[in-house]
């Protein structure tokens, strides 16, 4: 067994109860790491790819790392992956805190759970016995609930992870959640919903041995030393609300369903605006030394905000009230809804609404009580709710006019808050990110906001960027590293060869760690290719193309660009 | 001792724009702080002269000594990324500066 490792996965079946430790190899621990490298493999394995997401065989993998459980700032982090319901494609979404190192506590490098119970449970693992126990009570409870009530039941040590209402119900966009925060995008919330899992509580004590203690308390003292100085000072001291004035300033602040790329009321919805009206705590995940959460107040309660969250539940919908902005944020967390694809979905239908092709008249841009309302609907599929919740490429479908010309999404996933026109780097991105439009997996926009590039007028030597940010962010999300520290590395590729040396002992070099994600990237690539992806999905919807921002005339793309920028993509992966 | 500029644009009451006094009289330009810069910098914007980015960052640094900590040799520190009038980014401290351009300086990771 290497270091940093226990060696094997836990396989679930919660249709029959049973579970087994399944070894895994050396030489493919080596290959994919941890985090959503190993998750992509395990699916691979599973045969996940040309199966529906959401029936009982479908696996749902939470894969953890070689970090986990380490001294490494921001290492205790997993993974949740599998087939999307919302785009049929491969969905990883991270996560963090406690659960991570629990989980890894439990023996296993990964846990695979498949089947359907018979009745809502939670799947409860104690080290290395599984059992499910009845959820029922905690049919329709928040997210909040079913976590502190469960930990007050199975008592101290366990952490829980869980889904809401939203996922009990299989809004294609649902969330797990454990600590505040969610395993937010591509609805993994759904696929343990279709499970009649509420959720998955854990504790565990092993611990994977480290080759080079010495040598990783080392590396980890300077890394946390380095997380405190000027690279990460916009997290801890605004968060990335920041991004909302930026974005504003750049035209590039999605608003009104990508109707505009500046929205005039963002100052007041702005982290700057916040935090003069109210009060402001702040707060970390475990293990980790940056502290980005900023949790601002509501009424008697707090709300932790994101830039994704403000844009999309914001200027997307046309909101400025800031409470109606924070309160559905907050009402999203509840439900488990993904905050982005909610808005993003939202904003389809108030512009639907807006043409006559959606009767639905109180479904409004600007009115922060519609907002809300979608929210709830959404939340228990009723009404519009149950349209709404299968996410706005299948509501365009439904709603029919050519409206998926206007539906802000890739592959089925909505687009997070950087307008495409504007910032054409990340439009390529988006467009050949291998679940979808997203951020997390792309970090192109960072070409856009650099000399590296002239954002509005992109060229293919846009592509290797694109093409490093993405292998970055593949490696990052493998190892896993919080990318909010990527700022701090001199040398990422060499600096992560060094930890993962220290962890594991494997004599890594950095060209191997490039390697290595390339390869990952690969075989997402690989998964969508057996789930039935064409070249056609490479691309952004009609509004995106062809017809330039309407306060920026500069910000255009042609439909002949992205498709010469996506075919050189494709030539200089070689694929 | 801070003025207010008789043409500042009150953009963002928590952050208002200011003049430094010692440009009153001279042809001016804007400078734009967003995010961590605006922390630092206590304002939104101000109105200053300078023929080059070298030389705008080296008055800002001296007036503002929050802000002066990313600032090293004409230069921002690599946390904070320039860009001229909206369009380009830049950080070669000779890029000549002329009348009416608008530098925003912002966090280098915008994103995240």
């Amino acid at each position: 067994m290497p270091f940093g490792y226990h060696g094997s996965y836990l396989r679930i079946d919660v249709s029959s109860g049973t579970a087994k430790y399944v070894p895994l190899a050396e030489a493919v621990l080596r290959q994919f790491i941890g985090g959503s490298g190993l998750g992509v493999k395990l699916l691979l394995d599973e045969g996940a790819a040309i199966l529906d997401p959401l029936a009982p065989e479908a696996p749902l993998v939470f894969a953890f790392s070689p970090l986990v459980g380490s001294p490494l700032t921001t290492s205790a982090k997993f993974a949740v992956v599998s087939k999307s319901p919302l785009t049929e494609r491969i969905n990883d979404s991270l996560a963090s805190s406690g659960f991570a190192i629990a989980g890894k506590g439990c023996g296993c490098d990964a846990i695979v759970v498949v089947g359907r119970a018979t009745e809502l449970s939670v799947l409860v693992i104690d080290g290395p016995n599984v059992r499910l126990e009845s959820a029922k009570e905690y049919r329709g409870a928040t997210c909040w609930e079913t976590e502190t009530g469960l930990k007050a039941r199975l008592g101290a040590g366990y952490r829980v992870a869980s889904i809401g209402p939203g996922g009990e119900h299989l809004v294609r966009y649902a969330t797990i959640s454990h600590d505040g925060r969610h395993a937010g995008r591509g609805g993994s919330g759904a696929v343990l919903g279709a499970k009649n899992i509420k959720a998955i509580a854990l504790r565990g004590t092993q611990r994977a041995e480290w080759a080079h203690p010495a040598e990783l308390t080392a590396i980890s003292k300077s890394l946390s030393r380095r997380s405190f100085g000027p690279a990460t000072a916009k997290y801890r001291e605004l968060g990335t609300a920041t991004n909302l004035l930026t974005f504003n300033r750049f035209g590039a602040l999605p608003t009104r369903n990508f109707q505009s790329g500046s929205f005039d009321e963002a100052a007041s919805l702005s982290p700057e605006q916040l935090s003069t009206t109210r009060s402001k705590t702040r707060e970390s995940c475990v293990s980790c030394t940056i502290g980005c959460e900023h949790i601002y107040s509501l009424g008697n309660s707090g709300v932790r905000i994101e830039y994704e969250s403000l844009f999309a539940l914001g200027s997307l919908c046309g909101v400025s009230d800031s409470d109606a902005v924070l309160r559905a944020s907050q009402r999203c967390d509840e439900l488990g809804l993904d905050t982005i694809s909610t808005g993003g979905t939202i904003a389809f239908a108030m512009e639907c609404v807006e043409r006559g092709w959606l009767d639905e008249p109180w479904l409004t841009f600007g009115s922060g009580q519609a907002l809300l309302r979608a929210i709830d609907l959404i939340g228990s599929r009723q009404g519009i709710g149950d349209l709404l919740a299968e996410g706005s490429r299948r509501a365009a479908h439904n709603i029919g006019r050519n409206s998926i010309a206007f539906a802000p999404q890739v592959k089925g996933l909505e687009i997070p808050g950087y307008e495409p026109r504007a910032l054409q780097t990340m439009a390529l991105g988006f467009a050949v990110g291998a679940r979808g439009a997203d951020h997390n997996r792309s970090g192109a926009y960072e070409a856009d906001f650099s000399e590296k590039v002239d954002r509005r007028h992109v060229t293919l030597d846009a592509v290797r960027h694109a093409i490093d940010t993405e292998d970055k962010a593949a490696l990052m999300d493998s190892l896993i590293i919080c990318k909010f520290l990527r700022g701090v590395f001199d040398d990422f590729h060499a600096e992560a060869a060094e930890i993962l040396r220290s962890v594991t002992g494997w004599d890594v070099s950095a060209d191997e760690l490039r390697e290595t994600a390339k390869r990952i990237v690969a075989a997402k690539r690989q998964f969508n290719l057996l789930a039935g992806w064409t070249l056609e999905e490479d691309t952004l919807p009609d509004r995106f193309l062809n017809t330039p921002l309407p306060n920026d005339p500069e910000a255009s793309l042609s439909r002949e660009m992205l498709g010469a920028l996506v075919a050189e993509y494709h030539r200089q992966r070689g694929w | 001792m801070i003025f207010v500029h008789p043409r500042a644009r009150d953009r963002d009451s928590a952050f208002p724009t200011i003049m430094l006094p010692f440009i009153w009289a001279c042809l001016i330009m804007r400078v734009e702080f967003l995010g961590v810069p605006r922390q630092r910098a206590g304002i939104a914007e101000l109105e200053v002269h300078a023929g080059t980015l070298g030389e705008l960052l080296q008055r800002l640094g001296a007036q503002m000594p929050p802000l002066g900590e990313f600032i090293v040799a004409n230069r921002l520190h690599s946390t904070f990324v320039a860009n001229l009038n909206g369009d380009q980014f830049i950080s070669d401290p000779e890029t000549p500066l002329v009348d009416d351009d608008c530098v925003i300086i912002l966090s280098a990771d915008a994103g995240g």
